[in-house]
């Protein structure tokens, strides 16, 4: 992978930090019912559609919106992508290589649990199975690299 | 593909790391080829063969398996 359209080595450890926390947060929002609504930040956003639940789809129309839900998510999924896309200490060919197995990796493991999901669950548990595939992927890919990346570092100390 | 990446570096008293220095890899990737795990690049092959003045093919080589 051109390490040009990689992120600066720097930045993964505090995009790990930030992730951790968002993931654990989004986490704990979506399984326990902890919800963000006391930080009551409700503002008036300008959707493309809008569809609600008692009334008919809308286009082009200003919403007032709970922000801070769009806010962890937003900061969840670019935290997530900063840390797995940025470069090594030594981004050599080899973790490159290592980096596009994961992706492809990651992209069939991601689809085939989706495939299952929605044969195995219904109702509620199929919409938080499609929220929790907003990150999953990152979260294999994640997964994938840096196991695989241990795995050369004990084959180093295996010697 | 066979190689003796470490018979080459034995003949010149590199360590893995004096190697992997040389031709801007981690330490990792140069083990990882000595043990036929990963096979390099044609620009890293060629770094190789340029660090031990000879050619690719004196330190790698074609097996069968490698003809499909």
């Amino acid at each position: 992978m051109n390490s040009k359209i990689l992120f600066p080595n720097k930045w993964k450890l505090p995009s790990l930090f930030i992730f951790i926390l968002c993931f654990l947060l989004l986490s704990a929002e979506m399984l326990l019912g902890i919800d963000l609504d006391w930080l009551q930040l409700e503002v008036n956003l300008p959707v493309i559609t809008d569809n609600p639940l008692f009334g008919s789809r809308q286009f082009f129309v200003w919403v007032e919106r709970d922000i801070a839900d769009l806010l962890l998510l937003s900061v969840t999924i670019i935290s997530g992508v900063i840390y797995a896309f940025s470069r090594e200490k030594q981004e050599d060919e080899m973790i490159t290589s290592i980096r596009k197995d994961s992706l492809i990796w990651a992209f069939y493991f991601n689809y085939a649990v989706l495939i299952v999901s929605i044969f195995v669950t219904s109702g509620f548990d199929l919409f938080l199975i499609l929220a929790l595939n907003i990150v999953s992927l990152l979260l294999f890919f994640i997964i994938r690299f840096e196991w695989q990346k241990r795995l050369l570092k004990n084959a180093l100390h295996a010697k | 593909m066979q190689n003796n990446l470490k018979v080459w570096r034995a003949k010149f008293s590199y360590t893995q790391q004096d190697l992997a220095d040389k031709i801007q890899v981690s330490r990792q990737t140069i083990n990882a080829m000595e043990k036929g795990k990963y096979v390099p690049s044609t620009v890293l092959a060629l770094r190789l063969a340029t660090i031990f003045e000879t050619s690719v093919l004196e330190i790698f080589s074609l097996e069968d398996a490698d003809w499909g």
